[in-house]
């Protein structure tokens, strides 16, 4: 087990770095494995749920991706690769988007929960009315730019972290971003949301 | 729809999907399900025949000493062998330290 030189033992292999607990990982260390997921699972779930909008689908997707990270970690090489939460990302979101390509051609209005006629069940299906239109106008904008909005939105990313995981220049992302907007401004006005009265 | 409109409507979208730290709880617990125990590192064959022949070698020693003690005393080899090579060595160590 990896641990520091005094004090709590928990603050200590808190405060070490995402590839020292990979070396650790290399050498068969469940306990830095467990450290490692714990600082990155709920960020890179949050993704994969905004992404795929199925829970099941993005619990999939992240455990695949720490597995992948328990195979990899013994030919990780720190100098030379990229940040590890730079790649953890990539990999969550090139696995989500796939998921979001192959769940285009299923009817979300199959899908469709029942409205709730309780008091609230009108903010909810207004909430899952705008999710269905944003789900529907994001799957019909080119791939790159879903990425681009994808990590700025949804990974509450700038654009030079988000040029890091889509291995482009700062620049190219913010094209982007801009281009990835007025798509799905577009993309929305042709479902009849002109205004962002048309969804609250 | 202006840009901050499009800024709106994601932020709002985005928060409907939050994630709570229990479901990351179990997600942690499932993917430590899923890693394979940790595999022994792997041996020679010859390191693991001398494992496998290690109790066996504590007990060759004394048994081919006693097989041999019987050999020597069943067949009576003991006296007249020693006889013979305690003369050899005699008429041999005379000869060297005397020059006779």
């Amino acid at each position: 087990m990896l641990e520091q030189p005094g004090g709590d033992p928990t603050t200590g292999i808190n405060a070490v770095g995402d590839d020292d607990l990979l070396r650790a990982v290399s050498q068969g260390d469940r306990g830095a494995f467990a450290v490692l997921m714990e600082r990155h699972a709920r960020s890179m779930l949050t993704l994969a749920t905004r992404v795929t909008r199925n829970v099941d689908e993005a619990d999939e997707i992240v455990q695949d991706a720490f597995l992948k990270v328990w195979k990899m970690a013994p030919h990780w090489q720190p100098d030379r690769e990229a940040k590890f939460t730079t790649w953890l990302y990539r990999v969550v979101l090139n696995a989500s988007l796939d998921v979001r390509r192959r769940a285009r051609y299923t009817p979300l209005e199959d899908a469709d929960d029942p409205i709730d006629a309780n008091p609230g069940g009108l903010d909810l299906a207004v909430a899952h009315q705008r999710d269905r239109l944003v789900a529907q106008a994001l799957d019909d904008i080119p791939d790159r730019q879903r990425a681009a909005l994808s990590l700025h939105y949804y990974a509450e990313m700038s654009a030079p972290q988000a040029a890091k995981v889509m291995e482009l220049t700062v620049p190219a992302v913010e094209s982007l971003l801009v281009r990835g907007k007025r798509a799905l401004r577009s993309a929305l006005a042709k479902r009849g949301i002109t205004g962002i009265g048309d969804v609250t | 729809m202006t840009e901050l409109d499009i800024d709106s409507l994601m932020r709002r979208d985005a928060a409907r999907f939050e994630v709570s730290s229990a479901r990351a709880d179990r997600l942690v617990a499932a993917v430590l399900a899923r890693v394979p125990p940790p595999s022994r590192p792997r041996r020679s064959v010859a390191v693991l025949c001398l494992e496998l022949l290690a109790p066996l070698t504590r007990l060759a020693v004394p048994m081919a000493a006693a097989a041999v003690l019987g050999v020597i005393v069943g067949q009576d080899l003991l006296a007249a062998q020693t006889s013979v090579r305690f003369a050899e060595m005699l008429t041999a160590s005379s000869v060297d330290m005397t020059g006779l």
